[in-house]
């Protein structure tokens, strides 16, 4: 890097690009400069004026192609962050995408480790730390380097009420003087010291991908969620209270309304007991 | 007095002697400005009936050509009848040839389409949709009405023979009515299932709450809007004043340049087109992709720019798709985009937090043309395999077999073993504000080989 007269910046940000160009490897020339020019010169207007805005930043959203040029910067952004983290802490990554070569074997999972996790632009940071310390020094680490990469990419982190927050599980030897330590902090992880982005917060609960996610891995919330939304989707429709509908039509409307809000992610559920189960099913009989 | 009678001089100011007529021009000129007609102008060395005018320009006027919204009658676009007749008159529509420029042809077309389609699925006035009966209930409930005009005319209401007639007619009428609404019910059901209509929640409230009657709170109208205020606190009073706002907002997320719709024309060049060298043949649609595309369409969703609605995209069939697929192979040839199709609207929308006039609580929502998006997903084809085959974290969303529920999963799973084996663990959430607008795009694309390092 000497002899080339580069910073260790410059070439992590030409890896990076490079890292880019290897997912676009396969494509001819041809479809290349195609979505490239899908890029370039792209405008909107407003309704009403002879204006419009060309527009320099953005991947088209709604567009069929819109997530899947986010996705490539989110590719090379999920990169950068992981190679960020890993030189600021001991924890090992273990979030790589390969597949499990045998099922036969179980592996326990390292003790003090993170993964990424990423939904198109719903991004989360998986973190488990043999002490509580250790964990909240690894969260913070994960978030100094996610608000560092996206400032670079042109991404503002949203430090709002239910949008990035800390779903933490805090346990072992003193647990308790440190939730009274981080409630006298107003349930921050990162102080007013921290230049790079606003205090953290820490809940027990969060809405991830419309569906409710607790620290204790209870489902008590997301039921009653989903018992809300069944009942908010059966109860207006007026016209199901007429005679005039048959059995068979109300069975219908009830599959595509009222059970696809019930049953939304329901099979993502872990550890769900019978007894938790028959409570669920108390209520979605209510529901019919 | 006329106006000839003060303008008209006598003389004719140009005679023409093919047809032999006299022609006399006239100029008219405002004398409160300062233009005025040089009428001593010597004529010696041009025609007599040239006359220099100096005309002073104190200001122009753009007059915006009056978009009327165009109601479309979406249940005829489901009609196959319809729909049949529709697409015998798009084969006959002329489409552009080869030589004229991706833009030009784009614009002339989809302009002839919309022309095409308002003869066709335009409706002027606004019909109840209602459950329909049959001609047997019908011709049953005209027959009612006859015996009770007959009974009320003799008055035989005190007749119990007749009453109990009339009994007998009415509880007909009534298992007949409920009978043809069932069986109403029972179609639309299944046609809103075949149409993959069913789930959708929205249409599906809107079209039972119709055929059930509108609440009373409902059709006294929408609450319009309170005025919206700039940070600074001043209120927009007018539309315009209000549009311009939420150009300059939105342009300033997406990092844009406000300017005319001309000086971006000019900006858009067509270039050489793609070389021999790097012309590839599979990267052209095929008409069987076109025609792949179109069905993902969601039906009833609003239109972009080119006012053309993805149901009429549907109804077109065939002979759209054909017509769609010369467009977008020229495009591909050519290696340029047609700049109708790299725009669209942005309509603001509440996002339900802060006060709804203060304007930083919207967002926006894009909606581009869907021609375009038939384009981009037969584009997407090439994207997507090369990309998929080199993801290196746990990347979820844009593939097959990578839902949002697995990602749900993935950390639901780490939180329930932690919690098992009792260990600290933690997830951290992040959300990017407007995400899908302000990523840079610059270089997502572009070559830089290994070896420079």
């Amino acid at each position: 890097m000497k002899q080339l007269g580069v910073s260790p910046a410059y070439v992590a940000s030409l890896l990076a690009t490079a890292d880019a160009d290897a997912a676009v490897a396969g494509i001819s020339a041809h479809a290349l400069r195609l979505l490239k020019d899908l890029l370039d010169r792209t405008y909107f207007q407003v309704e009403g004026l002879q204006e419009v805005a060309l527009t320099t930043r953005g991947t088209r959203p709604g567009d069929p192609v819109g997530d899947l040029f986010f996705n490539l910067a989110m590719a090379v952004f999920l990169k950068q962050t992981t190679c960020r983290i890993s030189t600021s802490t001991s924890a090992c990554w273990k979030g790589a995408s390969t597949e499990v070569p045998d099922f036969t074997t179980v592996r326990s999972p390292s003790p003090f480790a993170w993964f990424e996790v990423a939904f198109v632009d719903d991004c989360a940071v998986a973190m488990r730390a043999p002490s509580n310390s250790e964990l909240l020094m690894l969260t913070r680490h994960a978030l100094e380097a996610i608000t560092e990469e996206a400032r670079q990419r042109g991404l503002d982190v949203n430090m709002d009420e239910g949008k990035t927050e800390l779903l933490a599980h805090l346990r072992g030897s003193g647990p308790r003087a440190l939730r009274e330590q981080l409630a006298l902090e107003g349930s921050t992880v990162l102080g007013p010291e921290t230049v790079t982005c606003a205090p953290l917060k820490i809940v027990t609960t969060y809405k991830h991908l419309g569906s409710w996610m607790q620290h204790n891995g209870s489902h008590a919330k997301e039921c009653r969620a989903r018992l809300g939304a069944a009942r908010q989707a059966w109860g207006p429709l007026p016209a199901l209270r007429r005679r005039q509908i048959s059995q068979h039509v109300r069975r219908q409307l009830m599959e595509a309304l009222v059970l696809s809000r019930l049953m939304y992610n329901a099979h993502a559920w872990v550890g769900m007991d019978e007894e938790k189960l028959q409570k669920w099913f108390s209520g979605a009989r209510e529901v019919a | 007095m006329s106006f000839w009678a003060t303008a008209y001089l006598g003389a004719p100011t140009w005679f023409t002697t093919q047809l032999g007529l006299r022609l006399l021009f006239f100029c008219c000129v405002p004398l409160a400005s300062s233009s005025f007609v040089q009428c001593d102008h010597d004529a010696g060395f041009s025609h007599q009936d040239h006359l220099p005018v100096l005309l002073v320009n104190e200001g122009s006027l753009v007059l915006q050509p009056l978009q009327q919204r165009i109601q479309w009658d979406f249940a005829a676009m489901a009609d196959p009848n319809r729909c049949q007749a529709f697409q015998s008159a798009l084969q006959s529509l002329p489409v552009p040839y080869w030589g004229v420029d991706s833009d030009t042809h784009v614009q002339q077309w989809e302009s002839n389409v919309l022309q095409l389609a308002q003869q066709f699925f335009a409706s002027s006035s606004r019909a109840r949709f209602r459950p329909r009966l049959s001609e047997a209930t019908l011709n049953l409930i005209a027959f009612k009405r006859t015996v009770l005009d007959y009974g009320r005319s003799c008055s035989l209401f005190t007749d119990q023979t007749f009453v109990k007639e009339l009994r007998a007619i009415e509880k007909d009428v009534r298992q007949r009515v409920q009978a043809d609404q069932t069986a109403f019910f029972d179609d639309l059901i299944d046609q809103l299932a075949a149409n993959g209509d069913l789930s959708n929640y929205k249409f599906v409230y809107k079209l039972l709450t119709r055929l059930g009657g509108r609440p009373r709170h409902k059709t006294a109208g929408g609450r319009a809007l309170p005025l919206l205020r700039t940070p600074h606190g001043e209120v927009l009073r007018t539309f315009q004043e209000q549009q311009q706002h939420w150009l300059r907002q939105f342009a300033q997320v997406e990092a844009g340049h406000v300017m005319s719709l001309d000086s971006v024309r000019e900006l858009h060049h067509p270039g050489l087109g793609v070389s021999a060298a790097e012309f590839d043949r599979d990267v052209l649609p095929s008409l069987y992709e076109v025609q792949t595309q179109i069905p993902k369409l969601k039906r009833g969703k609003a239109v972009g720019p080119n006012l053309l609605p993805p149901d009429l995209l549907k109804a077109g069939g065939e002979p759209f798709a054909r017509q769609l697929h010369v467009a977008i192979t020229k495009a591909a040839t050519r290696g340029v985009e047609p700049l109708s199709w790299r725009g669209g609207k942005l309509i603001p929308l509440h996002k339900g937090k802060l006060p709804k006039c203060n304007p930083d609580g919207y967002r926006s929502i894009f909606i581009s043309n869907y021609t375009t998006k038939v384009y981009h997903g037969a584009l997407r084809a090439h994207l997507l395999p090369a990309w998929s085959g080199v993801v290196s974290h746990l990347q979820y969303g844009g593939r097959k077999g990578m839902a949002a529920d697995q990602a749900h999963f993935l950390l639901e799973n780490h939180l329930f073993h932690a919690h098992q084996i009792k260990c600290r663990a933690a997830i951290l959430f992040l959300d990017f504000r407007a995400a899908f607008y302000s990523v840079v795009r610059q270089g997502l694309l572009d070559a830089t080989p290994l070896y420079l390092l």
